[in-house]
């Protein structure tokens, strides 16, 4: 009988680990010796209950890209370390999206604590939507310092998902036509302020120190220029 | 009405059969003895299988339980990937089923409701395309994952799928070889690789 439970238990675990492995079995661009290496990359990672899925993502974008398997390997095991780092950065308790996020984000430039800074603003949501906005900025040239006291200030003013969304992607526009990313933050957050201003004085919150937990906009469109404008907010 | 005349074979029959030897008591009793054992025996191994019968039940136990912990481990570990991951998948087909029809309702908390998937529409314009797919870190950049619809005779190739909030890098591909980025978003360069893909940030509304 204890023969059979230990049986039945280790064909659980290698099934599971089979369909682990499976994404990277069915990538053709990966030699053999690559193909292990990052089966154990991924195993590893597994283990101390992180997860792997960014890691087989990056690797298949490598192979996309031609890269050749030792660069594959390195890039993986990149990978691999800032989940670890971004998962010590989003504790206590991040979801794999957050971590997922985090490392992304600290690929793109932003430090480890910028991470800590945003959680610290949101303790008990999801993060990943704050977090691809300050990769975004970073990535487009705001230093980091200044992307994340932007980011975490409007977080605490309350912006929602899809405002911190319509933020990026403004900026994103403006950088696209030549404006400095910089600059196109400070003119974008000042309309997005404005807009948190109002909201904050329609609902009574007269603090906007305090981290707060907003409700999903169903209003649709995009939340600066559908909202009611109100009086701009002074600094 | 019967006929007195008899049968003589049948006379001759009787006559023969009267005179078969008295039987043995003893012996009588030792072949019934026999017999009870043999059915005894019959009993006994229709109780229990014979051991290349049984050895045929273990082999076919072994095989029903493999069977059931490989099921069992490609569940567990699909769920466990899906929860993690936010399956886009998952997502998309319990978006596509009526509410009535996924049971009793259960409570979703603001953090649940912030991570769920987004249906998200990317567009291309290319008139000269003849396949176009959508790779991104969302589908495992895998081009056959995703292919893009061509629009009634436009060049516009469309595809709608659920995305998970946060920031995502994607491109096409055009015709199963050419990597192009989307001329309606940002760029950005990928600093592990030192590719270029296309930036989208998902937000939930």
């Amino acid at each position: 009988m204890t023969r059979t439970l230990m049986l039945f238990v280790a064909l659980i675990t290698s099934a599971g680990r089979l369909q682990a492995q499976q994404p990277l079995a069915s990538v053709p661009g990966f030699d053999e010796q690559t193909r292990v290496e990052l089966e154990q990359i991924v195993e590893r990672t597994a283990t101390r209950g992180l997860p792997p899925q960014p890691i087989v993502v990056k690797a298949r974008f490598a192979a996309l890209m031609h890269a050749p398997g030792p660069k594959i390997v390195s890039v993986a095991r990149a990978v691999a370390d800032r989940l670890e780092v971004a998962r010590t950065a989003l504790a206590p308790q991040p979801t794999a999206g957050d971590i997922k996020a985090g490392e992304d984000a600290l690929s793109a430039g932003v430090t480890p604590d910028a991470l800590r800074l945003v959680r610290a603003v949101r303790p008990d949501r999801p993060v990943a939507v704050p977090l691809g906005l300050l990769a975004q900025l970073v990535a487009t040239g705001v230093p980091v310092a200044r992307a994340s006291k932007i980011v975490t200030d409007l977080m605490r003013k309350g912006a929602d998902s899809q405002q911190l969304v319509a933020l990026g992607n403004d900026v994103n526009s403006d950088v696209a036509l030549g404006e400095r990313a910089e600059a196109a933050l400070d003119l974008r957050t000042q309309a997005l302020d404005a807009v948190l201003g109002s909201s904050a004085a329609g609902a009574g919150l007269v603090s906007t120190n305090t981290p707060s937990a907003p409700g999903v906009d169903m209003s649709g469109g995009n939340p600066v220029t559908s909202r009611p404008a109100g009086r701009p907010r002074r600094p | 009405m019967i006929d007195d005349k008899r049968d003589p074979v049948l006379d001759a029959v009787v006559s023969e059969l009267r005179r078969t030897d008295a039987v043995n008591p003893a012996v009588v009793s030792r072949v019934v003895r026999a017999a009870v054992d043999a059915r005894d025996e019959d009993w006994r191994d229709d109780l229990a299988p014979a051991p290349r019968f049984a050895n045929r039940w273990r082999l076919a136990a072994v095989v029903l339980l493999s069977t059931a912990a490989g099921v069992a481990g490609f569940m567990l570990r699909g769920a466990a990937a899906s929860r993690a991951q936010g399956s886009a998948a998952a997502v998309a087909t319990a978006a596509a089923v009526p509410r009535e029809a996924n049971g009793p309702m259960t409570a979703v908390s603001a953090s649940d409701l912030e991570s769920m998937a987004v249906p998200t529409q990317f567009v291309l314009e290319s008139r000269a395309a003849h396949r176009v797919a959508l790779v991104g870190d969302f589908n495992g950049w895998n081009p056959s994952q995703t292919p893009m619809a061509r629009h009634d005779g436009s060049g516009l190739w469309a595809t709608t799928i659920p995305v998970a909030p946060g920031r995502h890098l994607y491109a096409f591909m055009i015709d199963d070889s050419l990597f192009t980025l989307d001329p309606r978003k940002p760029a950005a360069k990928d600093r592990d690789i030192g590719a270029t893909a296309s930036v989208i940030i998902v937000g939930r509304p």
